[in-house]
């Protein structure tokens, strides 16, 4: 350690290398064949310079380099006054960079003798404050407080969202592995000890750090160091939560921190304040006791306390079980410090029920875990006088519950630790002011008319509004004094104003010298910016995209940073799981309004990363997806098109993706369940984002669309290792993955993936298969009928009808099959279609009267059986009234050609065919469909609803006697009804049975 | 900071000391081991994916040798080859001969079809193209309503020596999401042609149902609220069993029996039988005594394997869904009573018993189930079977009613030593009995001890004569024979107790 921890932001801010604002380096691109190593050697140190400070703004406001320079745009004002310390706005204003040091804010009020600038200043922040658009918005500050817990947070935020890709990080990754407190401890332990730790990064520095070619160097833009006095912790926290709002060109991104991680970072970043309110080492009696409640706790005992969140923190005076919120089933863990008096040997004595641990100094001193009743267990340690970091904690399963620690050692009799040997960091801090008062609204004297019109004036006279949005039109005069063109500057010798030592800025003669030179010859700005390739690259080197990303042998987290990129260790996705993706042919990758999403970083799947897409507003990514999809749709040599998918290329895709197939699902999750091994992005993102040319080069070998993709090839020499699928074709592999992945959030779960809810999922892709079920809003005995056609029916046995027919997914039997089940269950896809009430078939003659219900026609229908048949067809037999019906439901597909009004193709649908008897005299009428109307296809076929889809399909026989009739259904008005009045004939001759048959077919 | 810990823990404990090496047990086996001594138990293999959440059992002849069908509660029902016949394969095989049941909780073959009660209706399941498959499902009936509540389960059917089967249906608990329904906890008789009827009321959990060989119909019940204690009770015609959630079926003109009252809260059902006022009322024939007898009996079977299965010809077995084991029933006719004592039979098995079925050659097949309800045992649903060794186990065989005097005449399997038979202390006794009560089960209440006055022993060493006072009608009568030894003196009983519920005296 070679700082001190917790030392104001300034100290650490002043650490060398991370000063910054001018950057130097190379002034051009490279020679053609060499990879870059500095940003600047892709974006010149000049464009650099007038992309940050805008400088066109004033000298080409309408140019096309500027557009293409992508520059820094001024914060916006509104709410200025609100957001930033009233006091530290007149003093940048008075002096930028003598208060931020590399600000790129001009010094326009370089030219006035002291007393005038501060007396402008004034003016300026007065009417700022005064005017309504940029006075606060935010409402009066209230009293501000910090926390420990926030402050750690915090700090773990900062350093594994994405932060340190720009600002770098302000701690070793090897320290935050440790708590602030504890850094502390140690600290002062060894100052105590009267050695000073070596800083251990200078032993890793001495190691020479393997580079990849094209990695660029870290180029930290350091965090201001005015911070502190800037903001306030509420301040920075609501900048935080949306940068992008307040610096509207996105170079600042918003990290997607929600409230309270914002807040969580703000308290880290102005952890100067949060120490304000009390000297550092105020330390308070007692011991902090979190408390935890599950029901579960007897099976993970103290190991389950780290995955839960504290119902309840307090501070408490000794360690026992007061603390509790209630008597079963909750765990306590206290933290704070011990006073040693002495150095020499102590014994720590542990009674618990049930289990405990005492962790001195962060080792495991006692371990009494487990679930026991009061039991004691001791241990000892070798501790040396002053504070050591102590920590307890406990369970309690049920029964009874008992805690208490004792202790002994030199100049300790054996007893209960006391509490003012106990010690903790407050819990709450109360936020002063840099002045040790509490923080008020400060004393603006928005009486003084003058002082705020002198500001109004001095706004519009310095042209704050060519920069600065945010000030409503009027509110200011217009601004009166055009700046020289780039025209004008064109060939101009004298050094201009906004160079000279003691002007606008203070760049140093070679920058001062290079910017002329760019200005003198405007065309050297943004040079070779007219190849959209060299663009992308300025574009993705201006936006810092190369930080985190690599693409084309350029960038990706460069080894001095990559210990702060951490993925989620249980993913076991290597360097891909913490490593934010290539960009390598990412223009051809996505579907373009995805693309745009995610370059908006509004497209989360990799759970896994810790660190977050920066989303740098619409102006941050304007126009960068088309450049990328300009440049990769070129590079592209050949370009696959999406096949054209059926339910057998379907089918056979979902068995691939299997264990017994390619094997998908070993490493993909699916629908967010995780896989069998490691946990890489979910199959059911993969269709809605990917273009089917990138997924199908990702398929054929991952390495050409990403060299370092963890994907494995999945070919042997060439060759399918999986012959039974397609006879082994690899296009044709691919394709039927594709779509199958084209199911999304309706897709069947690949075989193999028998875990959660898909423990359940009824596999129909072999066999045909059927499932009794209470059924919602339908019945409690519905069987459901599935195949692997991909058509399936459910059947309400209860009122004899079939009433739902769908395809994709049968059925997850989870509510029906798991625990006590008795949920009710629904088909397991959404192409789904409810066949209306009432029955199909009834003893009822009219073509006019409307469709009665069974009841009407004292016809109870009632099931009398069923017979299933190896197609996944099945033979139902009910009774309606007298009629005895054999209906037979077979899943079919449905062709349309082409015709005036139709769309041709092919569904899968469902073929019905009935055999009714009836006594002697019977007459029966068959109502395949109700409608709000019907367009005739010809040839006994109709579109449903306007069409072309659904179609219903009569036979031929009865197609000559179907007819369409007004009918109302449900009392709704201008329904239609197809009706076949069922041609009925004796079974025999003088038989006294009628039998009729006929069917239809149904696509949709 | 800590410059080194020496770790000094564990010294204010010391674990308890390994249990020493009995230098008798090469002579004297535990308790499990003398269980397995008779009777042998196998586990069946399952094939990967196959969830044989046993339902319901039956054994018919398949191609090779006798195939095991098993309904499960995923509603499929297997064929399972290699496991019922005298040897077990190695790797039984599976084949799913029907699915698309709703929770079938019984099997019975009839003729070539099988029956089976699901939740919605009594189905007839036939093959009529010879391919094994039974791809025809007859409704016989779907009289009953259900209302989608999970605890609305049926059992059986069983088959009555009319030719009609017999089912059992269970009480909702919880949600019933398309509406109350009657007929719930009743007998139903259904006539092969579907004609119902409606026979017993007041039924709670009745997860067992099976006909004796005397063609009477007995059921199994689940101790809980109105069911004092879990018990075996004769499905008399008409007969009421005490719980009330039903009863208002017995309004309707279905119900062709003199209508039930229904018992009052608290009462000692000694005293409910003793008073006359409930004359529908069926005492149970046995009590199974909570915690000590398992929990959850369901299926039974009556043993008539000629002694294929050992020593315990004509006797119950009684599966008991929580415990993982299978009791032991034997039953005597008093009157028109038929009550008798339970024993602890077999323990330890895979997971909780729920179906037993006898193979051709006497072994006892286990089906195996505790989804959703939890059980003993290291598995959540199993197939496994119990094979008589040949050796018998030193056991009380029957526990009757004495003729002449007030007591009870005891008769073991093997010799016991007749010192011990004749030593008073041998024996304890201790009657009780349970309450009518909406709580759910009843303590054991109004307890005794009758005295023991004398212990005649068999003059063939098989049994003695145990003559006390006190003994109580309506009380389940405990005896523990614990200080019975065998004729060597080497061995006590396997299991020393005996639970007689005495309903009516000789």
């Amino acid at each position: 350690m070679s700082q001190p921890i917790l030392a104001p932001l300034a100290l650490l801010l002043a650490s060398p290398g991370l000063a910054a604002g001018v950057v130097t380096g190379l002034a051009s691109g490279l020679a053609s064949g060499d990879l870059p190593s500095e940003r600047s050697d892709i974006l010149p140190v000049e464009d650099q310079i007038i992309a940050s400070h805008d400088c066109l703004a004033c000298h080409d406001p309408e140019s096309s380099i500027r557009e293409r320079l992508d520059p820094v745009a001024a914060p916006d004002l509104n709410g200025v006054s609100g957001r930033v310390d009233h006091t530290w706005l007149v003093d940048f204003l008075a002096d930028p960079r003598g208060v931020r040091p590399g600000s790129t804010h001009p010094h326009q009020l370089a030219g006035l003798a002291a007393a005038g600038r501060q007396r402008a200043a004034e003016g300026l922040a007065a009417f700022l404050a005064a005017d309504p658009t940029t006075r606060s918005q935010v409402g009066e500050p209230g009293e501000e407080t910090s926390d420990f817990g926030t402050v750690e947070r915090g700090r773990r935020l900062f350093h594994s969202v994405g932060c340190v890709a720009c600002h770098g990080p302000l701690e070793d990754a090897y320290d935050l592995e440790i708590s602030l407190v504890e850094l502390e401890a140690e600290m002062r332990a060894a100052e105590a000890a009267g050695d000073l730790l070596e800083d251990v990064s200078d032993e890793y520095d001495e190691e020479p750090l393997l580079v990849r070619p094209g990695t660029l160097a870290p180029d930290p833009h350091a965090l201001p160091s005015d911070l502190a006095r800037k903001y306030r912790i509420s301040t920075l926290a609501s900048f935080l939560e949306d940068p992008v709002a307040v610096r509207p060109s996105g170079h600042c991104p918003s990290m997607g921190l929600e409230a309270d991680e914002a807040r969580a970072v703000s308290s880290y970043l102005l952890r100067s304040q949060s120490q304000r309110a009390a000297e550092r080492e105020d330390r308070r009696p007692g011991l902090v006791v979190k408390v935890y409640e599950a029901p579960d706790l007897q099976r993970g005992g103290l190991a389950r306390l780290d995955d839960l969140k504290p119902v309840a923190t307090e501070v408490v005076q000794e360690i026992n079980v007061d603390a509790r919120t209630r008597d079963n089933q909750f765990g306590l863990r206290f933290t704070g410090f011990l006073e040693v008096p002495t150095d020499g040997q102590y014994r720590f004595h542990l009674s618990s029920d049930d289990g405990s641990r005492l962790y001195v100094g962060g080792a495991l001193v006692v371990d009494n875990g487990g679930v026991h009743g009061t039991e004691m267990v001791s241990g000892g340690a070798d501790l040396v006088a002053g504070s050591v970091p102590i920590e307890v904690t406990f369970f309690e399963a049920s029964g009874g519950e008992v805690l208490s620690l004792e202790w002994e050692g030199p100049g300790v009799s054996r007893g209960p630790l006391t509490a003012e040997r106990l010690s903790h960091w407050p819990l709450i801090y109360r936020v002063l002011g840099a002045d040790g008062q509490p923080l008020a609204e400060p004393a603006v004297s928005t009486a003084q008319p003058q002082l705020v019109e002198r500001g109004r004036e001095a706004f519009a006279r310095l042209g704050c509004a060519t920069c600065h949005a945010g000030v409503l039109p009027g509110r200011a005069p217009e601004v009166v004094r055009q700046p020289p063109s780039l025209d004008d500057l064109y060939g101009a010798r004298r050094e201009p104003l906004c160079l000279r030592p003691d002007g606008r800025y203070d760049f140093d003669a070679e920058t001062a010298g290079r910017l002329q030179a760019a200005f003198v010859q405007p065309t050297r700005i943004a040079a070779s910016a007219a190849d959209p390739g060299v663009l992308v690259q300025r574009r993705l080197a201006g936006r810092r995209c190369y930080s985190c990303h690599r693409r084309d042998d350029i960038g990706g987290v460069h080894p001095e940073l990559q210990a702060f990129y951490v993925g989620d260790e249980e993913a076991e996705l290597g360097d891909q799981g913490r490593f934010p993706p290539t960009l390598s042919a990412v223009g051809r990758k996505f579907r373009p309004e995805v693309f745009r999403a995610a370059l908006r970083g509004e497209e989360r799947v990799r759970p896994y990363l810790s660190t977050r897409m920066p989303q740098m507003g619409a102006r941050g990514v304007d126009g960068l997806a088309e450049l990328l999809e300009a440049v990769d749709a070129k590079a592209a040599a050949e370009v696959a098109s999406a096949p054209s998918c059926d339910m057998e290329l379907t089918a056979d895709g979902r068995r691939l993706a299997g264990t017994r197939g390619l094997g998908c699902v070993q490493c993909h999750r699916f629908l967010g369940s995780d896989s069998l091994g490691v946990q890489a992005i979910d199959m059911g993102q993969m269709h809605r984002r990917l273009r089917y040319e990138w997924f199908h080069d990702l398929l054929m070998n991952p390495a050409n669309v990403d060299l370092d993709a963890r994907m494995a090839n999945l070919w042997v020499e060439g060759k399918s290792p999986v012959e039974g699928i397609a006879d082994g074709d690899i296009e044709a592999q691919i394709e039927s993955i594709w779509c199958w992945l084209g199911g999304e959030e309706n897709m069947a779960p690949p075989p193999g993936l028998e875990t959660g809810p898909w423990a359940f999922e009824v596999d129909v892709s072999e066999e045909p298969r059927t499932v009794a079920v209470f059924m919602n809003e339908v019945s409690p005995r519905v069987l459901c009928v599935g195949s692997p056609t991909g058509l399936h029916f459910a059947f309400d046995e209860q009122n004899a009808r079939l009433v739902k027919v769908w395809r994709g997914r049968f059925l997850n039997a989870e509510k029906t099959w798991k625990g006590r089940a008795g949920g009710l269950e629904m088909p397991a896809s959404a192409d789904a279609v409810d066949l209306g009430p009432g029955l199909p078939v009834l003893p009822f003659g009219s073509m006019t009267d409307s469709w009665p219900g069974a009841a009407d026609l004292d016809a109870v229908a009632r099931i009398l059986g069923r017979t299933a048949h190896p197609d996944g067809s099945m033979t139902f037999r009910y009774a309606v009234g007298d009629l005895r019906v054999e209906e037979l439901i077979r899943p079919i597909a449905v062709t349309v050609e082409e015709g005036a009004s139709t769309t041709p193709g092919t569904r899968l649908g469902v073929e019905r065919v009935f055999t009714v008897r009836a006594p002697l005299g019977t007459v029966v009428m068959a109502r395949p469909q109700a409608a709000r109307r019907f367009d005739s296809l010809g040839a006994g076929r109709w579109s449903v609803d306007g069409g072309p889809w659904p179609v219903v399909e009569v036979d031929e026989q009865s197609a000559r006697r179907a007819r369409i009739v007004d009918a109302t259904v449900d009392g709704a008005p201008s329904a239609a009804e197809l009706r076949i009045p069922v041609l009925m004939l004796p079974e025999e001759p003088g038989s006294q049975t009628l039998v009729g048959t006929f069917s239809w077919r149904y696509a949709w | 900071m800590i410059h080194s810990l020496a770790l000094a823990t564990l010294t204010g404990f010391s674990p308890a000391p390994l249990i020493a090496a009995n230098p008798a047990t090469q002579d004297v086996p535990t308790h499990a081991e003398r269980e397995a001594r008779a009777y042998r138990v196998t586990s069946c293999p399952l094939p990967e994916g196959v969830a044989l959440e046993v339902g319901g059992l039956e054994i018919i002849p398949g191609p090779d040798g006798p195939r095991v069908l098993a309904v499960t509660r995923r509603g499929e029902m297997w064929g399972i080859d290699g496991f019922a016949g005298r040897d077990v394969a190695e790797e039984p095989v599976f084949e799913r001969v029907a699915d698309g049941l709703h929770e079938p909780l019984g099997l019975l073959r009839d003729g070539d079809a099988l029956m089976v009660a699901c939740r919605g209706k009594l189905v007839r399941l036939t093959d009529t193209d010879g391919d094994h498959v039974y791809e025809t499902h007859d409704s016989v009936t779907d009289w009953w309503r259900i209302s989608g509540n999970y605890h609305e389960y049926n059992f059986g059917p069983a088959p009555a020596i009319d030719g009609s089967y017999w089912i059992t249906t269970n009480k909702p608990f919880g949600a019933q999401p398309f509406g109350r329904v009657t007929w719930r906890g009743y007998a139903l008789r259904i006539t092969p042609d579907g004609e119902v009827t409606p026979m017993c009321a007041g039924l709670r959990s009745p997860a067992g149902v099976n006909t004796s060989p005397t063609g009477e119909v007995f059921y199994t019940d689940n101790q809980g609220e109105w069911c004092g204690a879990s018990k075996l009770s004769l499905l008399r015609p008409g007969s009421y069993h005490g719980h009330p959630h039903g009863i208002g079926s017995t309004d309707l003109p279905e119900w062709p029996w003199p209508q039930p009252a229904a018992l009052p809260e608290g009462q000692l059902f000694s005293d409910i039988a003793a008073s006359g006022d409930f004359p529908a009322f069926q005492m149970p024939s046995v009590w199974f005594p909570h915690g000590e007898m398992g929990r959850s009996p369901a299926g039974f079977v009556w043993d008539e394997s000629r002694g294929k299965f050992g020593p315990f010809e004509g006797q119950i077995f009684v599966a008991d869904q929580y415990d993982a084991a299978v009791f032991r029933v034997d039953l005597e006719r008093i009157g028109s009573q038929w009550q008798g004592a339970c024993f602890r039979f077999r323990e330890g098995l895979a997971c909780g018993v729920i179906r037993v079925a006898f193979t051709e050659e006497g072994a006892l097949l286990l089906g195996e189930t505790d989804r959703g309800w939890g059980s003993r045992g290291s598995l959540t649903e199993g197939l496994q079977r119990l094979d008589w060794t040949g050796f018998v186990p030193f056991e009380i065989h029957t526990m009757r009613l004495l003729e002449g005097a007030p007591g009870f005449r005891l008769r073991f399997t093997s010799p016991a030593s007749a010192e011990s038979l004749a030593e008073l202390s041998s024996y304890t006794m201790e009657s009780y009995t349970y309450q009518s009560t909406q709580r759910y089960g009843s303590a054991e209440l109004s307890r005794e001890n009758p005295v023991l006055r004398s212990a005649t022993a068999h003059a063939d060493g098989l049994g003695v004569d145990l003559v006390f006072d006190g003994l109580r009608e309506g009380f389940v009568h405990e005896l523990d024979a614990s200080g019975v030894r065998s004729a060597d003196g080497s061995l006590d009983l396997l299991h020393a107790k005996g639970y007689y519920t005495l309903i009516k005296m000789r």
